[in-house]
Order: C-alpha cells, then structure tokens, then sequence
C-alpha cells in the first residue's frame, strides 16, 4: 500500500529509469489511487503455491552449469557440498546470464554483462555462409533465413545434436506474418552507410525517432496524434473534457513554448477545464528535443528559430480590437483567469492572453479561417465560411476593411498577439 | 415558437410532396417498376398512396430539464422559465417525432430539392428543434438574436459545420452530402441549445407535429416505416400501399420505455 502510494506519487522517486510519468497527484489523490489498487485482489492466484523443487533435476541442470569451468569430478564435489538453497541461487543466476534476461530487465550483479544477442548493425550484408540454415529446406537466401528466425527462432536446432546451453535462444515472439515482413525488411536494408551523412534528408529521422518515443510513452493514450490515438475520449461525457487534439502542434506552437511546457507541463493552464492532466515525463533536455523536432518536421516548420514579431500598425489593431468585440470571442474564450460568471468550466476555450506566447503568428491565420480543417470536431467555429460566390470565404461584417477576408483575419490576430496578449511588433522595440 | 415548428415541418412535407409528384408524372407512360428494378437515370413512380398516424405517448410525459442561463444575460431576458425540448406530447401525441422509409422505396436517384430548409437561432433555441432534409438540399441557418450563436452539426458521416454568427438576422447557408439519421446540431456558446436534423437521399420523411400526428405520400409498394425520438429511440413497421390507398400506422411511445438502439 505504501510503495504503491509512493509509485504513483512519483513513481522516478522509487526508480529513476520508468516510463510511468508522474500525474501531479495530491497526498491525497495518491492516497485514494493506491487504496482503490491495493482493494483489487485475485485471491486465487494469490493462494496457488509455489511449485515443488524437484532435487534430482536440480542437481542435473547444477551439475550442468557447474561443469562449463570445471571438470566433472570437481564439479560433482562442489554440488555435494551445496545446500538447496545455494544450488536455487547458482543456478538462477546462471540461467539469467545464459538467457539474457538482462538484455530487457535491469538486475543487480549484471550491469556490465554483455547482451547474448548477435549484432544486427550489418544484417542486410551478412553473407549467407554466415547464417546456420540447419536441416531446413527453405531457400537459401538473408531475407529467407530471418523470415523464419522471425516465425520460429528455434527451429534451426531441429535434428542437431547439443549441449543444453548451446541451443539456440532467442525467444518465440509469435509475430505475424506482416510483422515478420515489416522485420525483414528493416533487417536486410541494414548496411553500413548506404547513403553520405551530408545527403540524408534529416525530417525523416526526426519523425521515425519522435514516433518511437511517442509510442514508448504512448501520448496517443491521451491525444490524437497524426490523426490516431485518442483512447481515453470515451470516458468523458462530453468533447471539451478532452485531451487536445496535437494536428498541426509543431505549426501551432512556439518552440520556446512548447519546450518548457513539455519538461514541466505542470506549470501552465492553458484548459483550466480539463480533468484529464498531461503527465511529467521527466524528459531529458534530449527527449524534449526529439518530440519538438517531430512535431515540426511533421509540419515542416523552421525549428528552432523563428520570429513572432507581428507587422502591423495602430489602424489595424483598432480594426482588430473591433472585430473582436463584435464577434464576440471571449463568449467562449476567457481573457483573464477569472471564470466567467454562469459558465462551467467545460464550456470554455483556451485563455488567449497566452495566445502571443505560445502560438505561431501564421498559424493563427489558418486556424481562424477554418477550425475544423486543422482540427475536425473541434468548437471552435469558422466566423468566415466559405460559400459557392466565396470560396475563400465570407466575413459577416462585408462593411469592415471592404469585407476583405485576409484583411479582416490578420487584423484579429494582430490584436490578439499585441493588444491582449503584449507581443512585439516589427520594427518598433528591439529591447529584448 | 409552436406555429414556427408547425410551418416549417409543414413546408419540408409540401416539398416532398411536390418532389416525389414532379418526379412521378414523368414516369406515367413508363411500365411500372418494382423497388430494386429501376434503370439508372429512371425517376420514382407517383406517389399516389397516403401513410400516416398518430405517435401516441402512454403515461406523464416526464418534465423537460430547466435550463439556467445566467451565462448570457440576452438569452436570459428573452426566454421565460426556459426548458429543453426532449419530450413534447401534446393531445396524448409525441411531437418531433422523425418519420421515414428506411427500406422499400424505389431505387432512383431522387432529384435534389432547390427550395432551402431553415433553421432558425430565436431566443436562444433551434426553431424547429426537430427536422428533415434531403441530401444537398440547402440549409439556411438563421440568427434571429442580437448574440453570438456558433452552429454546429456534429456530422459523423458529413464533414462537421461549425460557424459562428455574431450578427442579429445573419443567414448562412449548407448542405449535407450524404444520409446522416439523425444529426445532432448544437450551439457551443449556449450547450443547452440543441436540434436534430435527418438528412435523407429520398423525399419519403417527416417529423410529427401537433397531437403526434405525421403522413407520407408514397408511391405503391412495401415499405419499412421508421420512428425515431430523441429519447425513446427507434419503431420499426412494415406497411403495404396500393396506389391511391390510404393507410394508418400507429407507433406508440411509454413514459418509462428504455430507448432503443
Ligand atoms: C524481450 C524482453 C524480455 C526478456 C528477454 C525477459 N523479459 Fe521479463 N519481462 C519483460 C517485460 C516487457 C515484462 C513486463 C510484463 C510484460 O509485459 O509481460 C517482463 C516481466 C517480467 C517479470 C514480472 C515483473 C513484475 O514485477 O511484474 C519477471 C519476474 C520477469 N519478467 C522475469 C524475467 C526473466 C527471469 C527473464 C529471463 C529468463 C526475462 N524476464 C526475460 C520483458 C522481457
Ligand atoms: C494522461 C493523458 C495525457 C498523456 C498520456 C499525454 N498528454 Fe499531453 N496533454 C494532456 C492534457 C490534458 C493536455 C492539455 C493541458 C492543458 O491544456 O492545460 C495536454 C497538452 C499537451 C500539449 C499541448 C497542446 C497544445 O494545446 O498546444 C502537448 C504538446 C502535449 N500534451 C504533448 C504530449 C506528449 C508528447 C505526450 C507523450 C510524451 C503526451 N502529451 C501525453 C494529456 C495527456
Ligand atoms: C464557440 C466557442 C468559441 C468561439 C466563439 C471562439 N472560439 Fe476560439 N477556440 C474555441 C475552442 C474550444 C478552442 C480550443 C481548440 C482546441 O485546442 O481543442 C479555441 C481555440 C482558439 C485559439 C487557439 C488557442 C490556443 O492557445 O490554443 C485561438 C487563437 C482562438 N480560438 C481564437 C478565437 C478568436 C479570435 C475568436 C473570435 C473571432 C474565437 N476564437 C471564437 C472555441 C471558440
């Protein structure tokens, strides 16, 4: 009860290397987590006991172990002078070293111990007089030899006459036949440097890395990311109580918004609303680094220098300030931190005195003109829709700037960026 | 706000009508046609034959949820002792009700009605609060409050519209590519604000109205009728028609039923 209470307080507490994030509970909410878990109990397999030892196949599997350093007389001895519970405890660790356990599990007595797996750098050029196809009547050929290693690791053994610890190791993962087609292809490109460093395109290996460690901590839990994810949606009764949306995130956000807020997501309140908390992850400064440089290259945006002073002027800002008023933002978007009397916190959208330091001028524009093209379903509404006579899309105030769309939505955003929210603009004050 | 409800369901009936009987009189000289057998570019026989009835509702209709709209202090002057819509039974009838053949019509393409449907935002609630449309039919959508209204049809089958309409008396206008039965709209700015709206690529569909009572003009076949509420859910029932034949169906409704599907 109490280790599970100090595991979801801060579970990097208890082990520094977890994935499990930390959720920011309260004394108490971590109180109330760890009581719920600690109530859930399988009685059945608590009280099945634990297997008999069979002393003469201990001594078999010992005696075995034994003899790889010692010669058989020796060995014999040496097991006669052991109690049970030595030979438990020698053979358990002999079994681990043989099995490479450690290769996945962080155990005591084994940090320096070599992984028991082949190396893969080179699989794609590996000669085939390398690989050992046994009694098999398969063909002989790289991809034909790791489709089966994939499928059945230990077949090749077949008909081979061994000593316990030579026979082949490497565990059945039961993939299926995409899987083991996906494996193979990634193993037989691997070669030493197929293409000059200077020539790669660099946006790919930003996003094949950024997916991995969004996998491993699966953000998509939570949010929908690249159009998927989103498993937690259906819990909530209602859209707004949502995690957000990340379509368009590398666009969308500054990154020296989104750095911080990703080490230490604890210090901002963009959805005061929400109910759901975004993790600490405890990301090292190249972590963070990798899940900036993925959401930017998916988006193909500068990183990580970018200017968001705003060109502008005071006529514009006072079109700006009144189409503000007359369309009537803050009826959804509160500009202090003060709830709005009558409203529920569910039924409001991001505060936008935040919007001039966290949110990339040009994508403003974008997310003004049309909402539900970067973020379907989302509630925020377009004010300029677009119709048959304009496809680019129709202010409802034809009198403001000449109805000029583009005009109108630059205006906004240009009040939003320095009127509310005290951004700079182009060209007027350097001090910085 | 009821005569508005009656009038604009009303409407969407006479245009059906005039729809499936435009289509039908240039079918006349044609040999009849089964459901399923028409060739392509063929148009819906007559819809010579009449099904209607009555939705009744057994039991206390149960009380409509308050709403409480302190939030927007125009909605709360223009609306006394506002309710939702959910259950409206009036002559032992259930109201807002969507009627429609969901099997058996003939297989045409039925033509798109040019006359628009409207929806109106009038004291902060959807008049009508129960609809049906065709597929690409136009859609207006009415602000009648000096507030900003955001309307948004929470399409799954159809792209989503959101639009926000900060203008007393501004109209906006839409359409729906593809079937969607039923389609929530609502309003982000107010939640309690909500409307539903069937959008079907037939003319064969209705919403019942006053003392539950609702008619489909049909052309002769065998069809499968359903009744859908926001409440109570879904009624299914086979009927059959010969041309000019008028025939009853009658759904009905409980106070305490479950909904279904
Ligand atoms: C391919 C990586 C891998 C290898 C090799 C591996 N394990 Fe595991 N093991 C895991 C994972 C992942 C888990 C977490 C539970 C799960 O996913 O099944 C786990 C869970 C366990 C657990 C339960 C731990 C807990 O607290 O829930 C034990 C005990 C364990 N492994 C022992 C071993 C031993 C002993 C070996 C060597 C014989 C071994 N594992 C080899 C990946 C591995
Ligand atoms: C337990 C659910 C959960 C998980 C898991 C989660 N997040 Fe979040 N995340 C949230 C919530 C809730 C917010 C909104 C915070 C707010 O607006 O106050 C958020 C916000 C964000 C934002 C800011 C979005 C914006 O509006 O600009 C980013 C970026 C983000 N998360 C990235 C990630 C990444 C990367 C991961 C995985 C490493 C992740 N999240 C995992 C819940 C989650
Ligand atoms: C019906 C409610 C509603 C109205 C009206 C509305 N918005 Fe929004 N807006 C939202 C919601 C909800 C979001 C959050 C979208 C998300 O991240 O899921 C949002 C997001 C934004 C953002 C991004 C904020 C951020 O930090 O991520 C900006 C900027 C914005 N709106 C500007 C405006 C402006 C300007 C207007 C008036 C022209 C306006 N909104 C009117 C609901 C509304």
């Amino acid at each position: 009860m109490s280790w599970i209470y100090n595991w979801v307080k801060d579970a990097s507490q208890v082990w520094p290397e977890t994935k499990m994030p930390s959720l920011r509970l309260s004394d108490q909410e971590a109180a109330d987590v760890a009581g719920y878990l600690s109530s859930l109990r399988n009685p059945d397999w608590e009280n099945k006991p634990l297997p008999e030892v069979d002393p003469a196949a201990l001594d078999d599997v010992t005696l075995e172990f034994l003899r790889t350093n010692s010669t058989d007389i020796e060995a014999r001895e040496k097991l006669k002078s052991m109690t049970l519970e030595q030979k438990n405890l020698y053979t358990g660790e002999r079994l681990i070293s043989q099995k490479g356990c450690f290769g996945c599990h962080q155990i005591p007595g084994f940090e320096k111990a070599q992984p028991i797996g082949t190396e893969l750098t080179e699989a794609g050029t590996k000669l085939i007089s390398q690989l050992d196809f046994g009694f098999l009547p398969i063909e002989h050929s790289r991809r034909g030899w790791y489709e089966q290693k994939l499928k059945n690791p230990r077949i090749f053994d077949v008909g081979r006459v061994k000593r316990p610890e030579e026979l082949l190791k490497m565990p059945n993962f039961h993939f299926s036949d995409k899987d083991v087609d996906a494996i193979t292809g990634v193993l037989t490109s691997l070669v030493r440097d197929p293409v000059p460093l200077e020539m790669r395109d660099k946006t790919q290996p930003a996003i094949a890395e950024g997916r991995q460690l969004i996998a491993e901590k699966n953000c998509k839990g939570c949010h929908l990311i690249e159009g998927a994810g989103g498993d937690i949606r259906p819990t909530f009764s209602v859209q707004a109580l949502w995690p957000p949306n990340l379509a368009t995130e590398g666009f969308k956000t500054q990154p020296l918004w989104l750095h911080p807020f990703l080490k230490d997501p604890g210090t901002v309140r963009l959805r005061p609303w929400l109910t759901a908390r975004m993790p600490t992850f405890h990301f090292t400064e190249r972590q963070a680094g990798t899940i900036e440089r993925y959401f930017s290259a998916l988006d193909k945006v500068d990183y990580p220098f970018i200017s968001t002073d705003i060109d502008t002027d005071a006529e514009k800002l006072k079109v700006g300030a009144d189409l503000f008023t007359k369309m009537q933002c803050t009826s959804c978007h509160p500009t202090s931190n003060v709830l709005p009397p009558g409203k529920a916190p569910e039924d409001l959208a991001p505060n936008l005195m935040l919007a001039s330091q966290r949110l990339r001028p040009e994508w403003v524009l974008q997310w003004l003109a049309d909402p539900q093209k970067i973020m379907p379903g989302t509630r925020m509404p377009t004010f300029f829709p677009a119709t048959a006579d304009h496809p680019e899309g129709q202010s409802p105030f034809p009198n403001i700037l000449g109805g000029d769309v583009k005009a109108q939505i630059q205006a906004v955003r240009d009040h939003l960026f320095i009127t509310v929210g005290g951004g700079r603009r182009r060209g007027l004050s350097t001090t910085n | 706000m009821q005569k508005r409800v009656l009038f604009i369901c009303s409407s969407i009936l006479v245009l059906a009508l005039a729809v499936s009987c435009g289509g039908g009189e240039q079918t006349t000289n044609l040999p009849p046609t089964g459901p399923g057998v028409a060739p392509p570019g063929a148009s819906a026989p007559a819809a010579t034959a009449t099904v209607g009835g009555k939705i009744t509702f057994e039991g206390t209709p149960p009380p409509n949820e308050k709403i409480q709209m302190s939030a927007d202090p125009y909605c709360q002057q223009h609306s006394q002792n506002p309710t939702l819509e959910t259950v409206k039974v009036s002559d032992g009838g259930l109201e807002n009700v969507i009627v429609y053949v969901k099997s058996g019509m003939p297989n045409v393409t039925y033509p798109t009605p040019t006359d628009s449907v409207q929806i109106d935002q009038h004291d902060c609630h959807y008049i009508p609060h129960v609809f049906t449309m065709q597929t690409n039919q136009p859609l207006k959508v009415k602000n009648s409050d000096m507030t900003l209204h955001n309307i948004h049809a929470w399409a799954e089958k159809n792209p989503q519209f959101n639009v926000g309409q900060p203008v007393q008396n501004m109209v906006n206008e839409t359409k729906f590519a593809n079937e969607e039965v039923p389609l929530p709209i609502r309003c982000d700015v107010h939640k309690w604000m909500g409307a539903f709206v069937g959008v079907f690529n037939h003319p064969y569909h209705t919403v019942s109205k006053q003392g539950g009572t609702w008619e489909l003009k049909l052309p002769a076949g065998n069809y499968e009728v359903v009744a859908w509420h926001e409440k109570y859910g879904v009624q299914t029932q086979m009927v059959e028609v010969k041309d000019n034949e008028k025939k009853e169906v009658t759904f009905g409704f409980k106070a305490d039923s479950k909904p279904t599907e």
